[in-house]
């Protein structure tokens, strides 16, 4: 495959215009990292974002700042720390699940995380990523360069493209500039941990503390063996719920007493302040308890549904994984070879919602439907909606081929 | 501004498509009489009036459906209407359309605790929502000043925002689900109680969409818990320049309020002589700081947000004591609209955002423009997220006063874009601010929106005249225009 590392726009746009003259099928990439998540691209060439890099613009007091879609993640973390703030939407740096495959460590681009709608725990909270992206340029399928969106908070100024955009691996346009809103970052992060007798259990005290006024930013419930693998001792319990507070010192102290009154002192909780806080959340967000598995699933489901979901599944073969967002995100590794079926005629069953195969072998990933089946009404539409941008299916061909649902 | 001119074929056909719709739908579901369809004739853009060929208040789905699927066949228009509050022209009818009315959808469908979220046709009104869920202690968070009479499906039609949106966000970042009729008379799902869609997010670009992508038929909402602790401050400023210049300094100090408003002299005055509350009538710029959360979250924060006002030379600060105290606060910018009726024949209202620095700037082009066109403005602002309510008096009696606020509007909207910001924070674009799209997109830009609305309705039948200044064929949009690696537009400029 020949490789393209277009540095400025005029480049990016020439690329992609010989690409739709010659029907050329273009792989987009940013470095990489993600280059193990849905159907394998078949492409002559590949463009690279890696050289495509620079923040234009960085501006705290209005919570905005705009990238190249190629610059680091990590970059754009450090600079918005130096101002205390954040990407609230906590998106995972998954180079730690890909290791093996061809990722190069801390290399994940910010055009990456928007173009694979990457949100990490805080989701549940305060939103996806896209929620966060203001506004883009971008270079069509057509090759024309487009914009939609802006710098400011509220706009409601023709159609969202952001939202379309964020999550569509490239396949409808390449990002050029990526515009997003960013946070304060809370002064301080405690974890609130209760071990319990079985996962329902977690889920439930989990849902109850996210139906209280406490404004928890994260709760995940967890099995004895991914406690113990997060250093987690929850005794002879079977699992745990993990629930974290994060604001003004004062008011995560108030929220914690809270925590405790609304358990009436009849279950065990302890806590773990800042650094270890900070530790343990970026490996919930980031998979890392599973990130050995060769095969590991995300699924989207009504948080209520996450626990019984995960035993329907973990009855009928052998798995390891854990909930977050209150329950609403199983995660789940497994080696069976018919894992996807259970997943999906499981999830039909148990509150439905979208599955997703984060991490497989090529030969899986090219055989099973990575995303989740469509109805057919709702297939045709998406299908549509990607020729609008792309007519000639030049960009990241069948990355995100969506199956229709049967 | 305005609508299409009317085709005169379908005008002709009248009676056929009259008879059309009641064979689909029981007699009371159709109303053809002038009399009966005066109510439909105009939503909050009142300017503007048309009595559409018919309206149509179908009570389920599936009526919708095949509505949908005869306009189709048969080429007849049509504009959805929820409860007709778009202060943009979103429902503004067409002589040759179909206005159809969701209005008996007005059922709360299930309320899901566990799952924190409710399912409810798209007629019930944005308060109908926290209403049926205020006993167990959740709310809704977005909260259009309209509120109280606005639909869901209108929200989700418009992306409404309201004066929390700083810290909860608009419609779009509050919904789970949708179900939606396409012009093809297709129902289609598009998420539910879970997060995100493991496809396009289709949801998050039908939300905003002003009824030209679909026709909602159910919504899911996420519905939040109450916080514990609501207290608001009011604090007068001596220059309206300063206050916008606090604002800016209580998001660079880290702090995120709940709501964060602002109100000019006019509309201070306008607004404490229609409620009463004790608003500064001489100050030159009042704010009202709203924060939510744990009380000692809440005093910790309002003292850093006293200290920073003081700092940028506020004259007067209050304190709310109780709840009363709080909802008095409000009150007066809530009936700020109103207020400001009382004090003007006629206004206009706009809804241009700018990015917050811009905001004292702003306010200085703003005063030179009303002596420009004579024309009086008082201002509220959702100033934490730089949305801009300049509300122009005029009086539609006097020959050309509309037009002449007309003017004054569009130069607001086109200094907002030269600000770095938008035409339509939250109103929408509607028929109101249509021809101004120019100004912040160019042909491009505006030529790839349009391909989206082909994929869902080729043939524009579906609330045409909104959003686009022009609208293009669809088969002609899908054109390529490819030249062996030549750009297929080397003359445009690159940005």
């Amino acid at each position: 495959m020949k490789l393209l590392y277009p540095d400025t726009l005029e480049s990016l746009q020439n690329m992609v215009a010989e690409a739709l003259a010659e029907e050329t099928a273009l792989k987009i990439e940013g470095c990489g990292t993600l280059d193990g998540v849905g159907r394998p691209v078949n492409a002559q060439k590949c463009i690279s974002m890696k050289n495509y890099t620079g923040i234009i613009d960085y501006d705290p007091a209005e919570l905005v700042l705009v990238a190249r879609a190629g610059t680091r993640l990590r970059e754009v973390e450090e600079l918005l720390a130096s101002e205390n703030q954040l990407l609230a939407f906590e998106p995972p740096h998954f180079n730690s699940l890909y290791e093996d495959v061809n990722a190069q460590p801390t290399n994940q681009t910010i055009g990456g995380v928007i173009g694979a709608g990457l949100a990490g725990s805080r989701r549940i909270s305060a939103g996806s990523a896209r929620d966060y992206l203001l506004g883009f340029t971008a270079i069509s399928g057509r090759a024309e360069l487009f914009k939609s969106g802006s710098r400011v908070m509220k706009n409601v100024t023709g159609y969202d493209l952001s939202k379309l955009m964020t999550g569509s691996f490239g396949t409808l346009a390449i990002m050029d500039e990526i515009t997003l809103k960013v946070l304060p970052a809370p002064e301080v992060a405690y974890s609130c941990i209760v071990p319990t007798s079985d996962m329902f259990a977690a889920q439930k005290i989990v849902g109850q503390i996210f139906a209280s006024p406490v404004e928890a930013s994260g709760g995940v419930i967890v099995p004895v063996e991914i406690a113990k693998a997060l250093s987690l001792d929850i005794g002879e319990q079977g699992a745990a719920a993990i629930i974290r507070i994060e604001g003004i010192e004062i008011s995560v102290l108030d929220r914690i007493n809270q925590i405790r009154e609304l358990l009436c002192k009849t279950q065990e909780c302890f806590l773990l302040e800042n650094q270890e806080t900070t530790e343990l959340w970026r490996a919930l967000c980031n998979g890392k308890p599973l990130s050995k598995s060769d095969q590991i699933w995300q699924i989207s489901t009504p948080p209520a549904s996450g626990p019984s979901l995960f035993k329907a599944i973990s009855d009928r073969t052998d798995i390891s994984g854990f909930l977050d967002w209150a329950g609403g995100l199983v995660w789940i590794a497994g080696k069976s070879e018919n894992l996807h079926d259970i997943i999906r005629t499981e999830l039909a069953s148990h509150g439905g919602g979208h599955a997703t195969l984060l991490k497989a072998d090529i030969n899986l990933r090219q055989h099973i439907s990575v995303f989740q089946p469509l109805p057919s009404a709702l297939h045709a539409l998406e299908m549509r909606v990607r020729d609008a941008f792309d007519p000639r299916h030049i960009l990241n061909p069948n990355r995100t081929l969506p199956a229709i649902a049967s | 501004m305005g609508v299409p001119s009317p085709d005169s074929e379908i005008l002709s056909r009248r009676d056929d498509i009259i008879a059309g719709l009641k064979s689909m739908l029981p007699d009371e579901c159709v109303l053809d009489s002038l009399t009966s369809m005066r109510a439909y004739d105009a939503d909050g853009l009142s300017s503007y009036r048309q009595t559409p060929l018919a309206v149509v208040l179908p009570t389920n789905v599936a009526q919708i459906a095949s509505v949908m699927r005869w306009c189709k066949h048969n080429e007849v228009k049509i504009v959805p209407r929820g409860a007709g509050t778009s202060l943009s022209g979103g429902a503004t009818p067409l002589a040759d359309g179909i206005l159809l009315s969701l209005a008996k959808f007005n059922k709360i469908l299930d309320i899901d605790y566990e799952n924190r979220c409710v399912v409810t046709q798209p007629g019930v009104t944005n308060l109908g929502i926290t209403h049926a869920v205020e006993d167990a202690g959740f709310y809704y968070a977005p909260d259009p000043s309209s509120q109280i009479a606005c639909s869901i499906g209108g929200n989700i039609a418009e992306n409404s925002g309201g004066v929390h949106c700083l810290k909860y966000g608009l419609t779009t970042n509050n919904v789970l689900g949708v179900e939606i009729v396409t012009m093809e008379g297709e129902v289609i799902r598009i998420g539910g109680r879970h997060l995100d869609s493991g496809s396009l997010d289709l949801l998050g670009v039908l939300t905003g969409s002003e009824g030209l992508l679909g026709v909602v038929t159910e919504v899911t909402v996420r519905i939040l818990r109450k916080p514990s602790t609501q207290r608001a401050m009011l604090v007068g400023f001596e220059s309206a320049l300063d206050a916008g210049k606090a604002v800016s300094d209580v998001i660079s100090a880290g702090i995120i309020p709940a709501g964060m408003e602002m109100m000019d002299n006019p509309a201070i005055r306008a607004a404490e002589d229609f409620v009463n509350v004790g608003y500064p009538r001489e100050a030159a710029a009042l704010l009202i700081v709203e924060l939510d959360g744990p009380s000692v979250e809440v005093d910790a924060l309002l003292e850093s947000v006293e200290r920073i006002m003081r700092k940028a030379g506020a004259n007067s600060v209050r304190l709310s004591q109780s709840e009363q105290e709080r909802i008095d606060f409000w009150s007066g910018r809530k009936a700020a609209f109103p207020a400001v009726g009382r004090i003007s024949p006629d206004y206009l209202c706009m809804d241009g955002t700018i990015p917050r620095k811009a905001l004292p700037e702003m306010l200085v082009k703003m005063s030179s423009l009303s002596q420009q066109y004579g024309l009086r403005v008082a201002n509220v602002f959702h100033a934490g997220d730089g949305n801009l309510h300049p509300l122009i008096l005029f009086d539609a009696n006097i020959e050309g006063d509309l037009e002449r606020a007309e003017a004054f509007g569009a130069d607001i909207l086109r200094h907002c874009v030269a600000l770095g910001g938008v035409l339509t924070g939250e109103h929408g674009v509607g028929i109101e601010k249509r021809d101004l799209m120019g100004e912040m997109f160019n042909e491009i830009d505006l030529k790839q929106q349009q391909r989206l609305k082909c994929a869902f309705d080729p043939q524009h039948l579906l609330n045409p005249g909104k959003v686009f200044p022009q609208l293009h064929r669809c088969a002609e949009l899908g054109r390529l225009h490819v030249h062996h690696g030549t750009l297929p537009h080397p003359d445009l400029p690159r940005f």
